[in-house]
């Protein structure tokens, strides 16, 4: 048997390191098809509407493509592409539905926070004193802060890989597919997390280049001026380039993470060998 | 496509020996946890030796009869700083067997190219380039883009790192009373010769990992593998009265008896 005692069995799940590791490795090795298929993408999205549409529907044609090498499936593009097209509005109603649903997160969150941070600080207040309720106040904001982004990446975990099941499975609407996203997701909100943050460390490098290093530039230069204006059309402009970079590395991973979730959720790749009798 | 990246070492003798390489994702998980640790004990040192420094830096300017003895409080401080960063990868790496405890979370291993476990000289090597590695991402790109992903400190020191073996887990998975009294009856009327490991391995995957799958994969996924099963050992039906998961719980029980391990 060729297989090493040590290596992990192909049937088994992944860590969260390998997660990111299959991601890279995707990537790597499928390099200039999926930067081209980036770069289409973001050309689109200078156009409203439709040309969102189809920057949705190519991002879920690359995680398509990752996820069928990851099942020794491996599609052309051009055939990937034909199963893509039909639903490319479906695509649309994911990114809709799940930039509504983190919309309402968001605010609900911010309307809960504002109010606990209310009731909390009269109550530190009464009982304290306005000296050191401000050191209370202070150190709630704080604490809020970071449950705020908790919740908020909470929520972003389980909808993360919602666009993937329409780009894989047949005969599933937009809806079903962030459903789908939900249920996969429910008992491994942590190790997505895991899987989030490592990803954004690797990515780092991409990020500070194309998308913090230009907006620095803006902040010496005085709002409002001829020279802001050109340089925050140029910092967009380089961070869309950067976006080409970065969006088939996230499209790839969400690919790895759907292919472990169904390993895990679903049982996916156990079968007995067939025999032909 | 090959998610992991092996690679085989031959030895002396002929050996050949594979590893699986730890990758980009683990190393860079590892890492995170390593740094956040370190960070914590830098903050608990800084603060104890700021405290112990406040204390002292008047009781040791009389006693030298130095104004400088804060500016050499701070230089000891840093050297003590720099001991701990890259002390702490050489201690581990070395007591630890390779691993330190972001690796050992992340489970990956540093060793030696041929396998066997590093040396203190080896362990310092890597800590001491680390920070030329950390300066512009260096080692995350020559761990992504070079195919034994070596870093820096890996190139010199000639190490490898690669995935921890993890012994596969022992079977706790219930087996019910039906499933007992099944087994037997199965390996009296069925030809379980037919049934190979990787067939048997697959069932046994299944029954381990059943618990965390939906309950609507679960009863698509136990039919699917009882039918296929039943048609390997020569099955006519699966036996009406028992469930999917009672009858391949059987056929692991009657694997193991007629072949036992």
């Amino acid at each position: 048997m060729s297989q090493s005692f040590s290596s992990p069995s192909p049937m088994q799940p992944l860590s969260i390191g390998n997660v990111v590791t299959a991601g890279v490795r995707l990537y790597r090795s499928n390099l200039k098809t999926y930067l081209r298929l980036a770069l289409f993408a973001h050309l689109w999205i200078l156009v409203p509407i439709y040309g969102w549409a189809k920057f949705a529907a190519i991002s879920g044609l690359i995680s398509r493509l990752a996820f069928g090498e990851l099942v020794n499936q491996p599609e052309s593009v051009s055939i990937a592409r034909s199963k893509i097209k039909p639903r490319l509005w479906s695509f649309f109603i994911v990114g809709l539905r799940v930039g509504f649903f983190m919309t309402l997160i968001y605010i609900g969150l911010l309307i809960l926070g504002i109010i606990l941070g209310a009731i909390v600080g009269a109550l530190l207040g009464l009982i304290l004193g306005s000296s050191f309720a401000s050191v209370g106040i202070g150190i709630l904001t704080i604490v809020f802060i970071i449950v705020f982004l908790f919740g908020l990446i909470w929520f972003y975990s389980r909808w993360m890989i919602a666009e993937v099941p329409l780009a894989v499975e047949d005969g599933i609407n937009a809806t079903q597919s962030v459903e789908r996203s939900w249920e996969l997701t429910k008992t491994s909100t942590l190790r997505i997390q895991g899987v989030l943050l490592i990803a954004f460390a690797i990515a780092l490098p991409a990020l500070l280049l194309f998308n913090y290093l230009p907006q620095l530039f803006l902040i010496r230069t005085p709002s409002g001026s001829t020279a802001y204006w050109t340089i925050y059309l140029i910092s967009r402009i380089i961070s869309l380039v950067g976006g080409i970079f970065v969006m088939p590395f996230w499209q790839a991973i969400k690919a790895v993470l759907y292919y472990d979730l169904r390993t895990r959720r679903e049982g996916l790749g156990l079968k007995l060998r067939d025999r032909n009798i | 496509m090959h998610i992991f990246n092996r690679f085989t070492h031959e030895t002396p003798e002929s050996v050949e020996l594979e590893f699986t390489l730890a990758g980009i994702g683990s190393r860079a998980w590892a890492l995170l946890i390593d740094y956040h640790i370190l960070g914590l004990l830098a903050v608990v040192f800084l603060v104890v030796w700021s405290i112990i420094s406040y204390q002292l830096v008047d009781l040791l300017s009389s006693l030298f009869r130095s104004a400088d003895i804060g500016l050499w409080l701070v230089a000891i401080a840093l050297l003590v700083m720099f001991f701990l960063y890259t002390g702490y990868f050489v201690l581990f790496e070395t007591i630890w067997q390779g691993q330190t405890p972001g690796k050992r979370f992340a489970k990956i291993r540093v060793v030696r190219d041929d396998g066997r476990p590093i040396s203190i000289g080896q362990a310092t090597l890597r800590s001491l380039l680390r920070a030329f590695d950390d300066s512009l991402f260096i080692g995350a790109f020559m761990i992504m883009f070079t195919r034994k992903e070596k870093r820096l400190g890996d190139l010199l020191a000639g190490t490898i790192v690669i995935q921890a073996e993890s012994p596969q887990a022992a079977a706790n998975f219930p087996i019910s009373e039906s499933a007992n009294n099944l087994a037997p009856q199965l390996l009296y009327e069925t030809d379980f010769s037919q049934l190979l490991p990787d067939d048997f391995a697959v069932i046994r995957e299944y029954l381990q990992r059943r618990k965390a799958m939906t309950l609507k994969a679960r009863e698509q996924l136990s039919l699917q593998l009882a039918q296929q099963a039943k048609n390997i050992i020569g099955l006519e039906k699966l036996p009406a009265a028992v469930t999917p998961d009672i009858f391949l719980e059987a056929i692991y029980l009657a694997y193991q008896n007629e072949k036992p391990l």
